[in-house]
């Protein structure tokens, strides 16, 4: 890997670096932007004069009708200074390349070093004439435009902070003029040494040299000084290695003298858009004699045409309308943000040409950087081999950092009015007492109680709350269930044996069970041949329990000559329907069971289906079990309501079920008797509806059957075996709960005194 | 013969159900089962045959039927019988919703006409002048203290209170422990003929085991 | 929103019946008619989707390897011989009442039966389970209506005494069981209204 020597610390750097990576020194001449990069473009020169500094003067320079106004006017301002009588006025016979310059430059290499390390100060009258009216301008402080354009230097006197102040006095003589720079915006605001030193460019630090005479040179440090022959040995041209113009060596005189025009040519033309190696600066070449140089020749010139000072002066002169102001081309690149907000007022700047001095070109550029006023700031027009040169930061639509821009603008230290420095006293140090805010809230009442109903709610979800302990219930103990069967079925089987109940008949009756015998033996009184619609919504399995009930109705009603209707909601109710019908018929010979009853088909659906069968029945069961149509037999003629029923008897084992009957028919049938046998579990649940005579009349379970046979007597109708067995059933089960429940208290109690025995 | 090999069969299917009093066993699984098997094949007969070939499939068949409506239906039970395909279950949902809205509906009916109205009717009988009488006035109060006090037992709203939980207020309270009183009291009633009924059918069931014993019986 | 079209069909459909029956206007009433109807043949299919589900669970029961069953075999027998014999001869041909009279019957009135042993040694042990006075309460009244519903008290020879105290005893139960019966009512209303206003979906998968 090549390596670099640094100018600055002579330290070795990576040849790919552009800057030293111990000392951030520029590795490289054409990178010496400063740290600023393109930041520093307003106040820094522009690279072209950076590199075109220690080259002879263009021949623009050469005649005074070719000088514009403006710079005529400098001229002129400075030949009326004392020091400017001293220098020699410009002779439009002037060779590009003054004898002096001539000896200057064609000094040899190695003695360009000697120069740097001893700089020579020549005299004025070695200067050709634009140098020496440049310096001219500089040594004597009475620059025309650094007075008129240093509002800060004239008027601003009181105005500046302190710290400045004692600057100044401490460096008096005050040397702004050695900023100054002919065509730029310049304040003599004299600035801190550091500043000077590290982040101005090197050219101008050669021009305040110039203009101390070499008081500054015995300022330099050493170690810069004595790289020159490390820089040398490098190869490289770094802008300190670069003398200012007054004290350019012979040997770079005569590298000018060898220097073929074609470099020049090549300058303009973008040859610089690259790095120059050192080689392009090396004389290898014999350059033709100065006098052969034509004047006015385009290939020589145009490295400073009239367009590139536009360029970049235009660039100046916007940043300068930008209010960075004067104050700007003498600020550092790294405050030049910071200058921008700070700047004086545009009222209080005097501007530094007068709009008549201007030159035309000036004049042009001054209408953009009117439009800068609004806020637009127009690109400047820079040749395409300095748009080449700019850093990358420049080119780039937006500075990576742009938008971590510092916009905090220094109080006090030295850096007072500066923007996006670092603070000059710690943040601590600024700290001041937090406010005293009241501590109690200012809450009503109601408000509070919300809050304190909301932190009780928050409590209780996070309180935990202690688990209900379930006591584990474990199956019932097979000895304890066998021995509960063998005893039921031991007394079962004794009672329904022995046909002996442990009490009378019923005597008592209760009255839905009346009301139940009453108005089924009446039906025929008030309506001959009733037509009774019978619901079978009962399980196989609970038939037995009502069977007995529902076979002595079932031939009452024949008896009658009930026209019987039977309508199926269970599966098995229609087979059901048709055994007891069958059973029930037996009992009344003569009555006509084919003709006078009829089974419609099941009705699905249950609570939907008695809907669809109380508001319209034809529709709601249309067909009969056999697949007939149900409204042509003989019980059904004349029936196209449920109001053509004359009765309606719900032999059911469930409550739920008979609650769907009641709430889909009875309202449609409040006129006539509805009438229920349910099993013994369906009883208390419907229990209301008999008291709110929406049921008139009822039996229920075995004992109903009991009941029934008792209130209409029929022959063989009380079976007492199964009465018997009946009643026995029923006490032997409420003992056995009863004595459950007293071995549970008892264990309760003994539980109760070992708990406390044990305490 | 015939009516004496059915009776053999159910005595059998009886013992062998009962068997499970004594424990778990393979008699009683194979009644369990065949009982289940006979009971949905019977239903399904019983649904195709009186339900599903009357209402809908003859109506189709029907020239003078309204063929155009009964297609409703037709396309609803095609989707209902998706239910039967995990995949295509999804379309099953459109008829069962509307089952259940025709069935809320219906419920909603019966609600307020047969039971709301009527037994909230039914409790102030007791104080009509018709039936007014000392014990009748007895017992339409008791009749609708415990009513209500049932119902305020059912209301299980309250305020949360700060480290309480939620906190009825104490009218509710009293009524509520007295509803329980009531409840606990028809619990009870209803627990007994749940027993009387099983008691009454376990009876029968013995009655035809001995029947049979006796009839089969040489 | 679930099943959107779904819960349209069940509004819908359901507001319709409902104003039926508040508005007894003669195109309502025929048209509550008809979604009856359609209802009714709804619930068949319905029922007959439960039945053929049961039927493929049992007959997976046979082919799985893994959760084989052999009593699904007279479970399968026993529905397709019923079905199809109820299919070819008719539900209610003499033929076929033996099945629902001598094996219906017989076994679901047994099981019913055993359910006495159940409840009784159920009885027996509450309140071993639970002491609480709730729980002494519901076994009093548990045993005081197996009195009543014995029939014992039901003889000239009980005292007045003890006819009052059945009569107020007959009254209790009825109390709460209208208190229970208005609850069922309130809720059944509560549940409709719900499911008419899309609130409750249990159409939904």
């Amino acid at each position: 890997m090549n390596t670099v020597v640094c100018p600055q610390c002579g330290s070795s750097n990576p040849d790919k670096n552009e800057f030293c990576q111990w000392c951030y020194a520029p590795l490289h001449p054409e990178s010496t932007s400063g740290f600023g990069g393109s930041e520093s473009a307003s106040i820094d020169l522009p690279d072209w004069l950076k590199e075109a500094g220690p080259l002879p003067p263009s021949p623009t320079e050469a005649s005074d009708e070719e000088l514009p106004d403006w710079l005529l006017s400098l001229r002129q301002a400075s030949e009326t200074s004392d020091f400017g009588e001293e220098i020699q006025p410009t002779s439009g016979e002037e060779s590009f390349l003054t004898p002096d310059l001539e000896k200057i430059l064609s000094a040899d290499k190695d003695e360009e070093t000697e120069t740097l390390t001893q700089p020579e100060p020549l005299a004025q009258e070695d200067l050709t004439e634009w140098i020496s009216r440049l310096q001219g301008e500089e040594a004597t402080e009475e620059a025309p435009f650094a007075a008129e354009s240093t509002p800060l230097t004239g008027q601003s006197e009181e105005e500046l902070p302190e710290w400045l102040k004692a600057l100044r006095e401490q460096e008096e003589p005050p040397v702004p003029e050695t900023y100054v720079v002919e065509g730029e915006a310049t304040s003599p605001l004299p600035e801190p040494e550091p500043f000077v030193a590290e982040s101005l460019p090197e050219w101008l630090k050669d021009l305040s040299t110039l203009s101390e005479e070499g008081k500054e040179a015995e300022t330099l440090p050493t170690e810069e000084v004595a790289q020159g022959p490390e820089v040398e040995e490098a190869g490289l041209i770094t802008p300190e290695a670069i003398p200012p113009f007054t004290e350019i060596p012979e040997n770079i005189t005569a590298w000018f003298e060898e220097t073929p025009a074609s470099i020049f040519e090549n300058r303009s033309s973008g040859v610089y858009e690259s790095t120059p190696t050192p080689e392009e600066f090396t004389p290898t070449t014999e350059l033709p004699p100065t006098d052969e140089i034509p004047e006015e020749s385009p290939e020589v010139i145009p490295a400073f045409s009239e367009e590139d000072y536009a360029a970049w002066l235009d660039h100046l002169k916007i940043e300068e309308t930008l209010e960075e102001g004067n104050l700007a081309a003498q600020i550092p690149a790294f405050v030049d943000n910071g200058i921008a907000e700070t700047a004086p007022s545009p009222e209080t700047i005097v501007p530094p040409f007068i709009e008549s001095e201007l030159p035309e070109w000036l004049a042009e550029a001054e209408s953009p950087a009117e439009g800068a006023e609004s806020g637009v700031t127009p690109a400047a027009q820079l040749p395409e081999w300095l748009e080449a040169m700019r850093p990358v930061e420049a080119v780039a639509p937006t500075p990576p950092h742009a938008e971590e821009e510092d916009t905090r603008i220094e109080t006090s230290g030295p850096l007072a009015g500066f923007q996006g420095v670092l603070p000059g006293e710690p943040e601590a140090l600024r700290y001041s007492r937090p406010p005293i805010h009241a501590v109690r809230l200012n809450v009503s009442e109601k408000q509070r109680a919300y809050a304190a109903l909301l932190e009780s709610l928050v409590t209780a979800e996070s309180t935990p709350t202690p688990l209900r302990v379930q006591k584990q219930v474990t199956a019932p103990s097979p000895i304890l269930r066998l021995a509960i069967t063998i005893v039921l079925f031991a007394i079962l089987i004794t009672g329904w044996a022995s046909a002996t109940p442990p009490s009378a008949l019923p005597t008592l009756f209760p009255a839905e069970a009346v009301a139940f015998a009453t108005t089924i033996n009446n039906l025929s009184a008030q309506h001959p041949a009733p037509r009774v619609l019978v619901g079978l919504d009962i399980d196989a399995g609970f038939l037995p329990e009502i069977h007995t009930a529902t076979i002595n109705t079932l031939s009452d009603l024949m008896r009658q000559d009930a026209r019987l209707v039977f309508l199926p909601l269970q599966s098995n109710a229609p087979v059901l329907g048709l055994a007891m019908a069958q059973e029930a018929a037996q009992q009344i010979p003569g009555y006509a069971l084919s003709e006078q009853s009829v089974h419609l088909g099941y009705l699905a659906g249950e609570t939907t289906g008695l809907a669809a069968f109380a508001y319209q029945p034809r529709l709601g069961m249309a067909t009969t079990l056999e697949g007939q149509p149900a409204w042509d037999t003989q019980p059904l003629i004349g029936v196209n309501s449920l109001q053509d029923f004359d009765a309606i008897l719900l032999i059911t084992d469930s409550g739920e079920r008979a609650r769907g009957w009641i709430e889909q028919l009875r309202p449609l049938f409040s006129e006539r008797p509805f009438l229920v046998i349910s099993s013994a579990q369906a009883a208390p649940y419907l229990a209301p509806y008999v008291q709110s005579e929406q049921i008139n009349g009822m039996l229920t379970g075995l004992l109903g059957s009991i009941l029934y046979t008792r209130l209409t007597p029929k022959v063989g109708g009380e079976n007492l075996a199964l009465w018997s067995a009946y009643q026995w059933g029923s006490l032997t089960i409420a003992l056995l709960i009863l004595l459950g429940a007293l071995a549970g208290a008892t264990q309760a109690l003994f539980q109760a005194q070992k708990s406390r025995s044990k305490r | 013969m015939t009516d004496a090999l059915w009776s053999l069969i159910a005595f059998v299917l009886t013992l062998a159900v009962l068997s499970y009093a004594i424990g778990d066993n393979p008699l009683f699984r194979i009644a369990i089962y065949t009982f289940i098997g006979i009971s949905a094949g019977y239903f399904a007969a019983i649904l195709i045959d009186q339900v599903i070939i009357p209402r809908l499939i003859t109506p189709l068949l029907s020239p003078s039927a309204s063929v155009g409506l009964m297609a409703i239906p037709l396309l609803l039970s095609l989707l209902l019988l998706a239910r039967l395909s995990r995949r295509l279950s999804f379309l099953g949902s459109l008829p069962m919703a509307f089952l259940v809205g025709v069935g809320a509906a219906v419920i909603i009916n019966g609600a307020l006409f047969g039971t709301l109205f009527t037994q909230v009717r039914a409790a102030g009988l007791p104080f009509t002048p018709a039936q007014s009488s000392p014990s009748g006035w007895l017992t339409g109060i008791v009749l609708l203290f415990g009513t209500m006090t049932t119902l305020v037992y059912f209301q299980f709203t309250g305020r949360r209170e700060p480290g309480k939980g939620i906190v009825r207020s104490p009218w509710v309270e009293w009524m509520a422990r007295i509803g329980q009183v009531f409840i606990a009291i028809t619990l009870g009633a209803f627990f007994a003929g749940v027993i009387l009924a099983s008691l009454t059918v376990l009876i029968g069931r013995l009655d035809f085991i001995l029947q049979s014993i006796n009839t089969l019986a040489p | 929103m679930r099943s959107p079209v779904a819960t349209a069909i069940a509004i819908g459909v359901g507001l319709i019946v409902l104003l039926s029956y508040l508005f007894p206007l003669p195109v309502l009433a025929s048209i509550r008619m008809l979604f009856l109807d359609w209802a009714i043949i709804l619930a068949a299919v319905a029922g007959l989707v439960a039945i053929l589900n049961l039927f493929s669970v049992h007959w997976r029961k046979i082919g799985s390897p893994r959760e084989r069953d052999y009593y699904s075999l007279f479970f399968i027998l026993g529905f397709i011989f019923t079905a199809i014999l109820g299919l070819l001869l008719g539900p209610t041909d003499e033929r076929i009442r033996p099945l629902i009279t001598s094996v219906q019957l017989p076994v679901e009135a047994s099981l019913v039966g055993l359910l006495t042993i159940t409840f009784v040694v159920s009885a027996v042990r509450l309140f071993a389970l639970h002491r609480s006075w709730i729980s002494g309460l519901f076994l009093a009244s548990t045993i005081v209506f197996l009195l009543v519903g014995s029939g014992i008290f039901l003889t000239n020879d009980t005292s007045p005494v003890i006819k009052e105290v059945l009569t107020i005893l007959n009254i209790l139960p009825g109390a709460g069981a209208r208190g229970i019966l208005l609850g069922i009512a309130l809720g059944s209303l509560l549940t409709g209204l719900r499911i008419l206003l899309g609130m409750d979906r249990p159409y939904s998968e």
